[in-house]
């Protein structure tokens, strides 16, 4: 998705969703919504919309193959007698589940994998014969990645696991299926959602209620201006010093990795305000993504505040699974009676754990640079968990009060430091320039490029800062609200009429007026629209 | 209906929108720049000197990027054959703005004659583009916001004038040399497919005729000599739609109107745009070509154009040639 795209997709494609499915029969509103997401998907990505036809027809198909399995063996356990032909009709019926989901990964992840990394495996291998000397060479090729490919098919995936632990049954109305999947706000960036949660609400057509329109439409203004006066505006200072690294110095940088922490949480926030709200409109109520993560103490709850559905996805599907397979759950038993309570069933939770950050890592892309993301992000969960002990001991032993506050804020402000240099990782246009860009931060520490003017050159000048800085003021003391259990738009909600509409004009100016587009600037494309 | 209007929610919105319109409308005209020589984006300024230019007096109006304000110099043909011409032009200039330029200059200018740049035909502009500068064009608001940055006292109480013009009307001057690299087999792909022409640029097209006609100018439009970026899957494209829009074509990469460019003295930067003294070449067969098939007056003894003669000794000046 581009950022014109983005601006099609606001100013138009929602207003004009809004008034036709207002004006629509409500049985029919779930088809208009469908027709919508397909609409959106063809008008962003053309042909590519046959892989999102096709994948969803895939998962129909095999969630009814599994609905089959499920029911030949409710049949077959009414006319069993006994536990032993029982337990054996429930062992079959589990062999079969199982060949069919591990059909449905090969399927469904193996073409994820197919479009997205056979290019860069296939790159890397033919490098690694080549210096090994291996005289083979492998065909390498290139393909269009389809639009959210990375986003509905973990949410298909999901749907398909939840259906073989019979947490939800197989729907048979493929309408529902299908627009589940290709839902026009979630198919781009998330959330990923779970079957349960919308694939109903999404489908009943719910009436347009004016309050849900209101606080609908103030998300997703909000979102807008996370988008354009933050994230478009440090985009090209953003762009120009990743890019031209070696001619920066360390200060320089360091402003780049922290614009850009700010820039990919306002433009990924601000995405899911607007899918959110926007969902909201139409009465249905998707998970949060984001939950204020700048204030986490520590990386393992950072995870658990940004991004929340990926990593709820890989919680559930990928390291309960691996902790609770036999392998890992006898290493626990070994290791607990050798180690201790602590360290025994760390060992097992790391190997889990190590799993989920390499798929982490690559799923934000094909390449080393989101390798060593995930990575850096293992390594740092696991040093965590490894001297928790040691560090709970050492605070202890020096006085300092855990739940104080000075100490917390010692543990946001570390968090945040640490999360900083993950995204310029996570940013950088390769793992190399990642590594030389952390050295020069700390070697070539010089403010030089303030003074000369540089700094003004590359596209941000002291009125976008001086502006970014009250917005984002602005934010935080709304952060800070919803951190104490507030909600800043159920407050505006209670406030006078005059509050609110002059709540609503700060948001159309602040976009309008002191919006970063046009000359001058280069909006930035959805970020996680990549994945 | 009665039922509508004393529903409170309506009311409310109502107000909120008439309240949201008056927003607006205050700060368009405090953002709206009060002189035409204010700078909104690079270039902007020499295009919109044309509004500075007293009424119906430019007989030509260009329109088009960098390539065409490199290479036509309206002061020698003013020189030549006595035409008064304005080149509206903006560094990469969208078709889409080219209408909007276009619109601007024939409410103050009746030109005989609309000369438009063949390489921003090719720019590639989506649909949402399209509607976004019509929109920018409407809501002005959108077009200016940025100048909060640059905001003075005269800004809430002048009232916006077009009181300067270019004296180059809209031409960039430079004497600098950057050669270009050997291109052996530029233009000689005669079996390119015509290179495709989006929706929108069609649409564009249409909107320059439909104003062409309703001031009566001819519309013409030029391929200016391009080592860069011109082709002949280009050319063949330009001919096709040039001919099924009944549009005047003039290709100076090909056939007879080749300018005989030298692109190791004529051009600035390596082939992508011509100095002048490139634009010399091209700016006398422009003249010639103007010359023979349009019916353009000569204004050089007609004292209403005397500031086209300072213009021009201005020119002289800057350019180190004798008066002829």
């Amino acid at each position: 998705m581009t950022s014109h795209n983005f601006v099609v997709f606001v100013g138009a494609f929602l207003p004009a969703l809004v008034l036709i499915y207002g004006l629509c029969p409500q049985k029919h509103r779930g088809k208009i919504m469908l027709l919508a997401g397909y609409g959106l998907y063809f008008m962003i990505d053309g042909k590519l919309i046959v892989y999102a036809v096709l994948s969803t027809l895939s998962v129909y198909g095999i969630s009814q193959a599994m609905a089959y399995v499920l029911w030949q063996r409710d049949t077959e356990l009414m006319e069993a007698d006994g536990k032993a032909e029982k337990k054996a009709i429930r062992a079959k019926t589990k062999k079969k589940l199982r060949l069919i989901m591990a059909f449905a990964i090969l399927l469904h992840i193996g073409l994820l994998f197919v479009l997205k990394y056979s290019a860069f495996f296939g790159e890397n291998l033919n490098r690694l014969f080549r210096v090994t000397g291996v005289g083979v060479s492998l065909p390498v090729k290139y393909f269009a990645l389809p639009l959210g490919i990375s986003f509905y098919t973990l949410q298909a995936v999901a749907y398909l696991f939840d259906i073989q632990r019979e947490k939800v049954k197989a729907d048979r109305n493929i309408g529902r299926v299908a627009l589940f999947l290709s839902f026009f706000g979630s198919f781009i960036e998330g959330p990923i959602s779970r079957y349960e949660d919308t694939a109903e609400d999404l489908w009943a057509g719910h009436p347009l209620e004016f309050e849900s329109l209101r606080r609908g439409g103030v998300r997703v203004l909000i979102g807008i201006v996370k988008r354009y006066v933050i994230a478009n505006r440090f985009n090209m200072f953003i762009s120009t010093v990743f890019t031209s690294y070696a001619a920066f110095d360390g200060v320089m940088i360091a402003l780049a990795m922290l614009l850009f922490t700010i820039q990919l949480y306002m433009d990924f926030s601000g995405m899911m305000d607007v899918v959110i709200g926007a969902a909201s409109i139409f009465g249905v109520k998707l998970k949060e993504n984001f939950r204020q993560p700048f204030f986490s103490k520590s990386i393992t709850e950072f995870w658990t505040r940004w991004h929340i559905s990926l990593g709820a996805f890989f919680r559930d599907y990928v390291f309960y699974p691996l902790t609770m397979s036999k392998p890992l759950k006898n290493l626990t038993t070994k290791a607990r009676r050798l180690l201790g309570s602590h360290y025994g069933p760390l060992m097992s939770a790391t190997l889990a754990l190590f799993v989920v950050w390499v798929l982490n890592g690559l799923w934000h892309g094909a390449g080393f640079q989101y390798l060593a993301f995930g990575m850096f992000h293992f390594v740092l969960i696991t040093l965590g968990s490894l001297f928790a002990p040691l560090s709970r001991k050492a605070v202890d032993h020096l006085g300092i009060v855990r739940e104080g506050r000075l100490y917390s804020v010692f543990c946001v402000v570390r968090t945040f430091f640490l999360v900083n240099i993950g995204e310029l990782i996570f940013r950088a246009i390769g793992f190399r320039a990642a590594l030389s860009m952390i050295k020069r931060m700390f070697t070539q520490f010089s403010t030089t490029r303030f003074a000369d003017g540089t700094f003004t050159a590359l596209g941000i000048d002291y009125y976008d800062l001086l502006l970014s800085a009250v917005v984002l003021f602005v934010f935080f003391i709304a952060s800070v609200y919803k951190e104490r259990g507030g909600d800043p738009i159920d407050w505006l909600m209670q406030r006078r009429t005059s509050v609110r509409f002059a709540a609503y004009y700060v948001l159309i100016i602040l976009i309008v007026v002191f919006g970063a587009y046009g000359y001058g600037y280069v909006a930035v494309d959805p970020i996680y629209a990549n994945f | 209906m009665t039922k509508i209007l004393t529903n409170k929610i309506f009311q409310r919105a109502v107000v909120f929108a008439i309240g949201l319109a008056l927003l607006f409308i205050g700060l368009t005209r405090l953002l709206v720049p009060k002189t035409n020589s204010t700078e909104l984006a690079l270039g902007t300024k020499f295009a919109n000197g044309i509004l500075g230019e007293p009424e119906n007096t430019i007989d030509v109006v260009m329109l088009g990027n960098s390539r065409i304000y490199t290479a036509i110099c309206p002061m020698d043909l003013w020189d030549k054959h006595g035409i008064t011409s304005y080149i509206c032009g903006t560094p990469g200039q969208a078709v889409s703005d080219s209408v909007l330029f276009l619109e601007k200059a024939c409410k103050i200018q009746k030109p005989k004659l609309v000369i438009l740049g063949a390489d921003n035909i090719f720019d590639g502009m989506g649909i949402s583009t399209y509607y976004f500068s019509k929109l920018k064009d409407k809501v002005r608001i959108f077009q200016y916001h940025n100048r909060w940055k640059s905001l003075g006292w005269e800004d809430f109480y002048k009232k916006p004038t077009n009181d300067w013009t270019d004296t180059n009307k809209g031409f960039n001057y430079s004497t600098f040399v950057s050669a270009a690299p050997e291109k052996p087999n530029f233009m000689k792909d005669k079996g390119a497919p015509p290179k495709e022409i989006s929706y929108v640029s069609l649409r564009c097209l249409k909107d320059i005729q439909a104003i062409c006609a309703s001031v009566g100018a001819k519309l013409l439009i030029v391929s200016t000599p391009n080592w860069t970026s011109w082709s002949v899957a280009k050319n063949r494209a330009m001919e096709i739609m040039c001919r099924d829009f009944k549009i005047d074509f003039v290709d100076m990469n090909l056939g007879q109107y080749d300018a005989k460019i030298n692109w190791q003295t004529d051009t600035k930067d390596k082939g992508d745009h011509l100095n002048y003294a490139g634009a010399t070449k091209v700016t006398d067969i422009i003249a010639e070509y103007l010359h023979k098939n349009y019916e353009l007056p000569d204004h050089r003894k007609d004292s209403k154009f005397d500031a086209w003669h300072k213009a021009y000794e201005s020119h002289l000046v800057m350019t180190n040639k004798k008066p002829r």
